[in-house]
């Protein structure tokens, strides 16, 4: 197995274009070197975790603008993330253990494009774009685009995330990330789930509501039904039954050996009503009647 | 027994070793380096069920630097085992489950082994696969084992196949009685095969010597029966065999080889440093332990009890199917344990069981703590609070309605000679807060108990040999596993002999050296090394002084040994230094070497006589269930054990607190998952669910005294009975704060949460 540290980003691409299929990207290599043990080797690994600058999280156009390589603990330690971006915060902060968190990047959470990648679904809620890199030029589309199956990202094996562009959400908005798994936050998420949502004007109803979840489909998804549902509505206990049913409705979990495809469904229903009730509760100062 | 009677045991001296374990020391199997060895590795099956048409390993041999590819074909004709013998030392004919070991390789690196693992070509022919140990036993099965009997001891008239042991506990007359309940209740349990998943893989090295014998290194528990099985399957006499015990980073029973004949690795590393004639040192795999080494089994219970309508127990009767896996290995011991334990060790004075432990195409069952226990109390004591609901009475009160007494016997046990069974659940009762918390919604309160039978088995032996500045070395025939080696071994030879535990140094297993023992398992380390090192210090001591009553013109029953110096007792400035006597004894007796032996058969004669003073255990849990995702929390967790006289308390607090841990991972959401072609679908730590700390709660670990057991001192042993309650007491309290009875591990939250739907919760 070949070895390369470009120092680039064009190096990387180019090293990318020679090698294909063959070449494997590593990061933060928490995915990547456990594959390496278990799998075969891919032909080469293309380290681009000393290419600099690639770490940057800072504000920009009315935004956050976040460089692939930075750490989840980085992005946990980041005041910028934890004042504007609290979803994708929590979402770091629950993200396994801090060993795991000091090594992993973001990036390679979204390029690896698992569909429990506990940063995700946040993103989707988040509206965040990809910045995505070709050796022929680059271009930035929206992370519903970037995900296109378990594994599979329109980077495609010649393309290079190189930013992540998160705008920032509405004044006075409120969200939650909430995480089902077996061992909490130590283990890959069973279910995960980001609701974000503002109050009208006199915080009688919510407004753009925003749900996502992960774990439950092939990507990481919106769930657009349910947004509908609630959008625009005052909760009451009626509604959340409601609204949790439609996003089970709009998921499609699988079966394997962490659960069955049915129970994730229930509990797709149960954090979205949680996520919700919550939200409700921020906004508005009233519990959910 | 008050502490001032002794100097040294009841203290909480530091474990011997513990230090270089933490800092990272070469200390674990794994460190083992040795000069000039090649790496060695296993080729698995494949197939759960499947004949080998063919191994051609041409390829994998022609590869430079592979210096060994074995099979079967390279072994003698010999097969080994327990209580059945049916296993060769890699499979022959067929392979019984997938991981079933087929070939071995040893070459210059481990990429030269993976490359020539990968180019030995195995035809299968596949065979039909079954999983589940009930259909097993049906006709329409696969043969598991064409050449394997049925048991001898099976019922007449029972129809079954694939059977490798039947077990029955008969006492009253159990049909009768049972018409005479006035309340009966009835009900199937369910558990899961969980794998021990201790940290430190398992290692074997083997080097051939020039003098034509073979030096065997080990991980494993039991070194003698290694020992034996080395021989038997590379043809060599025992003399020719030396097996040195390494350090051990937990086992829990799963590096019992040897003992459960069922995982072979040191025999292959030895047949491979044979062939190659060069050291060979095999390191195995996370994922290769998960799917190939010994298990603790799942199995299913069926268990029905009648009681009177004040609580009284009148007859049990009750079925269980035990899962051996592809070989017999420990099967038939645990399944045997197991029906005897779903009998129970209340009173109760009719009870019938049967008990098959049966083949299936699934890994091998090893003797993991407690084998048979946790599964059987599962049942049994959730069944004890369903029967407790039905009877609309109190679960302690229940069960202390039904505590065997002095003078009573119970299942296993001909008489007991006290009970402290009721004292556990009694202190559990108050130390939980049980009716006098205030419980919220979807709290809820658990109880179960639990038995370690302290059963028959061989005894073992120990020398103390004195050092003549008056240390001592000391020899025993168990691992040091982090138990009675570390801890009661030397504080019982320092009492003893007067001196510090830091003038102790307990030697690991080597065989040429060390006195044969049956292994470091069933909780028997103080029982039998105990109990010996107690009497070869004793013996040692008897030597030492009655030199130095010479000197000090006394009779050696008037001296005593105190801080190293040899008193007259009541004078003590008539003294002589232990080293120096020690010393002078090479001009004498040329060495002081103390010898002791336990001697199991006068010891159980002994209890047969007085009856037996049995470990009893109560915890008591407190959870809270969401309602919403099944999930459980435990909020407060107490075991209250009679371990018999304590020598280290903190070593016993970690043992109830490890095996609790152990067993609320596997009621929490620890599980070995199959596919129906026998694949294991968890086999890495990435799915293989064990508990993490903020899962666990605090244990509160307290012990009983005043039943003092057949160990050294009165100890009983406690590695394994913490691991007994655990899952009765967690699905009680879930049954107590819901209402719902979970009968099938793990109580999962998925598991969990169809129950309460189910129920319409």
């Amino acid at each position: 197995m070949d070895y390369f540290e470009p120092k680039t980003v064009s190096e990387a691409l180019s090293l990318l274009d020679q090698h294909g299929d063959q070449a494997e990207v590593i990061a933060g290599g928490t995915d990547v070197m456990v594959d390496i043990k278990y799998s075969d080797e891919p032909g080469c690994l293309v380290n681009i975790k000393r290419i600099p600058d690639l770490n940057a999280i800072r504000e920009s156009n009315g935004g956050v603008h976040i460089g692939p390589l930075a750490t989840i603990h980085e992005l946990e330690e980041s005041d910028l993330v934890r004042e504007r971006l609290p979803l994708l915060w929590q979402a770091a902060h629950q993200f396994a253990s801090l060993q795991i968190r000091n090594t992993a990047t973001i990036g390679g959470n979204i390029c690896r494009a698992s569909p429990s990648g506990e940063t995700l679904a946040p993103l989707l809620v988040l509206e965040a774009q990809a910045e995505v890199t070709f050796s022929d030029g680059a271009r930035t589309e929206p992370f519903g685009a970037f995900f296109q199956g378990p594994g599979q990202t329109s980077l495609g094996s010649r393309g290079l995330l190189t930013g992540i562009s998160v705008p920032f959400p509405a004044a006075g908005s409120h969200a939650v990330y909430l995480k089902h798994a077996v061992r909490g936050p130590m283990d890959i998420a069973m279910v995960g789930v980001a609701v974000m949502a503002t109050a009208n004007g006199d915080k009688t109803a919510l407004d753009d509501v925003r749900i996502g979840l992960g774990a439950v489909a092939p990507t990481p998804v919106r769930a657009p039904k349910t947004e509908a549902l609630v959008s625009g509505k005052a909760l009451d206990a009626a509604l959340v039954k409601e609204a949790g049913a439609s996003a089970a409705s709009e998921s499609s979990p699988i079966t394997d050996q962490r659960s069955s495809g049915e129970y994730r469904g229930w509990i797709v229903d149960a954090l979205t009503r949680r996520g919700l009730e919550q939200c409700w509760q921020a906004l508005t100062g009233k519990e959910v009647a | 027994m008050a502490k001032a009677e002794y100097t040294v045991l009841g203290t909480d001296m530091p474990r011997k070793g513990g230090v270089e374990r933490v800092v990272g020391k070469g200390v674990y199997g794994i460190d083992l380096n040795l000069p000039d060895a090649l790496s060695g590795g296993v080729l698995r099956s494949e197939h759960a069920h499947a004949k080998i048409v063919n191994i051609d390993t041409s390829e994998a041999k022609a590869i430079p630097g592979v210096r060994a590819v074995v099979t079967a074909a390279d072994a003698p004709d010999v097969r080994y085992g327990r209580s059945y013998i049916d296993r060769y030392i890699l499979a022959k004919d067929k392979v019984r489950y997938m991981g079933d070991p087929v070939a071995a390789v040893a070459a210059d690196s481990q990429a030269l082994v993976k490359e020539a693992l990968g180019k030995i070509k195995v035809t299968y022919e596949p065979l039909p696969v079954v999983v589940d140990p009930e259909e097993t036993m049906k006709e329409s099965a696969p043969t598991i084992h064409e050449d394997m009997p049925l048991p001898k001891n099976l019922p007449e008239g029972v129809q079954v196949k694939n059977v490798c042991g039947y077990a029955a506990v008969n006492i009253g007359d159990a049909e009768a009685a049972m018409a005479e309940a006035d309340v009966v209740v009835d009900e199937v349990y369910e558990t899961k095969m969980i794998h021990p998943q201790y940290l430190e893989p398992r290692i074997a090295a083997a080097r051939p010597e020039e003098d034509g014998r073979i030096t065997v290194w080990a991980n494993a528990q039991a070194p003698f029966p290694v020992r034996t099985e080395v021989a038997s399957l590379t043809g060599l006499p025992l003399n020719s065999v030396r097996v040195i015990s390494t350090g051990i980073g937990g086992g829990f029973g799963g590096k019992g080889s040897g003992v459960t004949s069922s995982a072979g690795l040191e025999p292959i590393c030895a047949l491979l440093a044979l062939t190659a004639k060069q050291p060979v040192m095999i390191v195995m795999d996370k994922a290769e332990e998960t799917i190939s080494t010994t298990i603790r089994s799942g199995c299913k219970i069926w268990i029905k009890t009648g009681a009177k309508k004040d609580g009284t127990l009148v007859a049990r009767q009750g079925k269980v199917v035990y899962d051996a896996g592809g070989y017999s290995g420990f099967g038939n011991q645990a399944g045997g344990r197991c029906t005897q334990m779903v009998g129970g060790w209340y009173r109760l004075p009719n009870i019938h069981m049967d008990g098959f432990t049966v083949y299936t195409n699934k890994q091998v069952c090893g003797p993991v703590r407690g084998p048979g226990g946790p599964q059987a109390t599962f049942a049994m004591e959730s069944h004890m609070d369903s029967l407790a609901a039905e009877l609309g009475m109190d679960p302690i009160e229940f069960r202390l309605k039904n505590v065997p007494e002095k003078g009573d016997g119970i299942v296993g046990v001909p008489k007991l000679r006290d009970s402290s069974l009721a004292e556990t659940l009694n202190t559990a009762k108050e130390k939980i807060g049980w009716g006098k918390v205030k419980l919220g919604k979807n709290q809820g309160i658990g109880f179960a108990t639990g038995a370690w039978i302290e059963g028959a088995g061989p005894g073992g032996g120990a020398v103390v040999k004195m050092n003549e500045d008056g240390s001592a070395t000391v020899h025993i025939g168990k691992v040091d596993y982090g138990t009675a080696a570390p801890f009661g071994i030397p504080m019982i030879v320092a009492e003893v002999l007067g001196i510090s535990t830091d003038d102790v140094t307990v030697l690991n297993v080597d065989t040429d050296a060390s006195p044969w023992d049956a292994g470091t398992v069933g909780s028997r380390s103080m029982l039998v090394s105990g109990n010996a090192v107690k009497l070869a210090a004793e013996d040692a001591r008897d030597q030492i002084l009655r030199m130095a009553a010479g000197q000090l013109e006394a009779s050696p029953e008037d001296l005593e040994i105190v801080d190293r110096q040899i008193q007259v007792k009541g004078a003590p400035s008539r003294s002589v230094s232990l080293a120096s006597v020690c010393n002078a004894g090479h001009n004498e007796i040329g060495d002081v070497i103390g010898r002791g032996y336990f001697d199991s058969k006068a010891s159980q004669a002994d209890e047969r006589e007085r009856g037996s003073s049995q470990p009893f255990t109560t915890h008591a849990a407190l959870v809270e269930v969401d309602a919403d995702t099944g999930n459980v929390k435990i909020l407060k967790y107490v075991a209250v054990h009679d371990v018999g006289f304590v020598v280290h308390p903190k070593a016993v607090e970690g043992q109830i607190e490890g095996a609790a841990a152990m067993s609320l991972g596997q009621a929490l959401c620890e599980q070995v998952v199959h596919d129906s072609d026998g694949r294991t679908l968890n086999p890495t730590f990435v799915d293989y669910l064990m508990p993490t700390i903020n899962m666990l709660p605090r244990i509160e670990a307290v012990t009983v005294s005043g039943y003092p057991g057949a160990g050294p001192y009165g100890t009983k042993g406690a590695g394994e009975i913490g691991s007994v309650p655990p899952m009765a007491c967690i699905a009680n309290a879930i049954y107590n704060a819901t209402g719902v009875r979970v009968r099938r591990l793990p109580l999962s939250p998925e598991n969990v949460l169809r129950a309460l739907r189910e129920a319409g919760k």
